[in-house]
């Protein structure tokens, strides 16, 4: 539990050592006991499961960070005290299942979660039957004789509306049950659950993950701008939000790296927070993806050299 | 959602007050600092106001984290609670009650129908209204007194329209409402929390249901058990009648509680009259008698036993060296 001394120490820009570790400490018994993944913390690259002290860190600052953005800590003189500690871990548990939510929207339904609930639909809704060691389902009793071949299966359902998967889209069960109906209506016939986790996971449209924040009228736009190589329309709607100083930092983190150097070097070099640098480049990368994705690598290759010199120019 | 869930559902807060040590950077240290240097250039001192008003409908108020329930048993919550006073104050035998709604800051769990201030500059932070929550609870319970709020929707509170349904307003609201499962699971939680707040009362009611009289009752508790004490009614001789109707204004009836059990190292004795309760303890060791104020009470002492009287009705701490913990009386 977060003490009020150290939580008042951290507000009046006063922090000692012992407050920093204790908070730290506590974050990193929360971030044990629940478990949480790295991929709350931002730009974070490293894959493994296991956090260390300077992620644990990295993590503190990137949810202070957070707070302020919030103003969370604005009217902290109106919570009574012995409630303030409370307030602190549940804006901590808010952030970190905000970020969770975050991470799910961008990453979409995975193959592994369709598997999971075409099976468990399948076993709740549907009859399954094991023919030569292969699980199949279908709406009614069936016999091996009602198993169309694949060319039939694929034909059949090759008609099917693709079903849209959105950001906004919070359960993924209802529309991997209307799927599975789906195809098993156009087949008429019975399914193994492997070629149906295979067909229902191919039946989602989840480009809403890739192309999210763009309005729809403007992709159009950009689109045509995109065919004929023109990409100044394009790059100046990527580059509008960033002010000089941004400018300077991302063309160096992306164009003129050639000592390669970390995030850390970098944050230093700029005399800013590491996660405050993170917080720029992801922000930059996601209005990059979500305006820009390349037909082929010649196409990209221009467009990287149109954005390199771009980024520049607004940085002198 | 589940990450919120599950720290509800394991009372998180407390749990980790288990620190671990951990060596930190210099520079992690400099970094938060210099984030929140000119964040709050005034830090604003004046804690929340110290008032205590009276306790009334549509106030906000913190609950006590522990409290000794009627029967004597303490009673903790490892999270602090806070709570909107949906009803005037109430008594219930002579004991002063509120309803209220327990108050929650994880507004990303309600539905479009709660009760939600955004408004962070009331109590700190923008809150939900448990208004599918409500309970029963002794004022004494509340602890710092938070600000006013009222309701957007007003007719929430209009019995009648409750009344017309002919449900209890909990299953009412729940049943009018599509939840998620998290949403449903949230309010479970919370509705399992908010025990602690009636527990208060139905403490209340089990001891004047098992109260050995109609107008007074005792109960005492040590080591989390609970004893009511027999109660007996003896008539005396006419030789004693007049001496004791003398001393003690007892009238020739003699009526007392006796605690008398094995696991105690005495008998405790307590009788009432017109100036309140006598308590005598049998044991020519030292015994202290302590109210709810800490304040210790005066006892006449002899060989054989301590006498406490003039006692009010409360709750008292008795304390005896033999005893790892003191022996709690409730005189009602």
């Amino acid at each position: 539990m977060f003490k009020s001394e150290y939580i008042n120490e951290l507000i009046s820009g006063k922090l000692t050592v012992a407050g920093y570790k204790h908070i730290v400490s506590v974050v990193s018994v929360y971030i044990k006991k629940y478990n949480w993944p790295k991929s709350i913390i931002i730009s974070n690259s490293d894959f493994s499961k296991y956090w260390t002290v300077e992620e644990i860190e990295e993590f503190v600052h990137q949810f202070f960070e957070w707070a302020l953005t919030k103003n969370k800590f604005q009217y902290l003189n109106k919570i009574p005290e012995n409630y303030q500690s409370y307030y602190l871990s549940q804006i901590l548990v808010s952030f970190v299942a905000n970020r969770i939510k975050e991470e799910q929207k961008k990453a979409g339904l995975s193959y592994d979660k369709c598997r999971e609930l075409v099976t468990s639909i399948s076993k709740e809704n549907y009859t399954i039957n094991v023919i030569d060691g292969v699980e199949y389902i279908y709406n009614k009793h069936f016999t091996a004789k009602e198993i169309l071949t694949d060319q039939e299966i694929e034909l059949a359902i090759s008609y099917l509306p693709r079903i849209p998967i959105l950001n906004s889209t919070k359960h993924y069960k209802p529309l991997v049950k209307l799927a599975v109906e789906d195809i098993l209506n156009a087949a008429a016939s019975p399914i193994s659950i492997k070629k149906m986790t295979d067909k229902v996971f191919q039946l989602f449209d989840q480009k809403g993950f890739i192309v999210a924040n763009i309005k729809e009228d403007s992709v159009d736009t950009v689109d045509e701008l995109i065919k004929s190589k023109n990409f100044d329309h394009v790059i100046a709607r990527i580059i509008s939000n960033l002010n000089k100083n941004d400018a300077k930092i991302l063309s160096e983190y992306f164009f003129k790296n050639e000592e390669n150097l970390s995030i850390g070097k970098m944050a230093e070099k700029f005399k800013m927070p590491k996660s405050t640098l993170h917080q720029k480049i992801d922000a930059f990368k996601k209005v990059l993806r979500a305006y820009y994705i390349p037909v082929n690598e010649e196409e990209g290759l221009i467009f990287i050299k149109q954005l390199a010199e771009a980024l520049d120019n607004s940085s002198n | 959602m589940k990450t919120i869930l599950q720290f509800l559902k394991d009372n998180a807060a407390k749990e980790a007050d288990i620190t671990e040590p951990i060596k930190v950077s210099d520079k992690g240290l400099e970094n938060l600092r210099d984030l929140f240097r000119n964040e709050f250039p005034i830090v604003d001192k004046s804690k929340y106001l110290r008032i205590h008003p009276q306790v009334q409908r549509e106030q906000i108020w913190s609950v006590k984290t522990e409290y000794v329930d009627f029967e004597g048993l303490i009673q903790e919550i490892p999270d602090p609670i806070l709570v909107w006073i949906s009803s005037e104050v109430k008594q219930l035998e002579g004991e002063d009650y509120i309803r209220v709604y327990p108050i929650s800051p994880f507004t990303e769990l309600s539905t479009e129908d709660d009760e939600i201030c955004e408004d962070s500059a009331l109590i700190g932070f923008p809150f939900l209204v448990e208004l599918w929550n409500e309970q029963p609870m002794l004022s004494e319970l509340l602890d710092r007194y938070l600000g006013f709020y009222k309701l957007k929707n007003e007719n929430f509170l209009i019995e009648d329209s409750l009344k017309s349904v002919g449900e209890p307003r909990a299953e009412y609201s729940k049943s009018i409402i599509g939840l998620t499962p998290e949403q449903e699971e949230f309010r479970l939680i919370e509705i399992s929390r908010a025990k602690y707040l009636n527990h208060s009362v139905l403490s209340l009611l089990s001891f004047l249901e098992n109260r050995q009289e109609q107008n007074a009752g005792v109960v005492i508790s040590w080591n989390d058990k609970i004893e009511y004490p027999q109660f007996f009614t003896e008539q005396h001789n006419g030789a004693l009648t007049l001496l004791i109707a003398a001393k003690t204004a007892i009238d020739k009836n003699d009526e007392y509680w006796l605690a008398d059990n094995p696991e105690l190292p005495f008998k405790i004795f307590i009788r009432k009259d017109k100036n309140g309760f006598i308590i005598t303890v049998m044991t020519s060791e030292k015994v202290r008698l302590v109210d709810q104020k800490n304040t210790e009470l005066n006892c006449e002492l002899d060989t054989q036993r301590s006498v406490f009287s003039n006692i009010d009705s409360g709750i008292y701490r008795l304390f005896y060296q033999g005893l790892n913990s003191p022996l709690k009386i409730r005189l009602k």
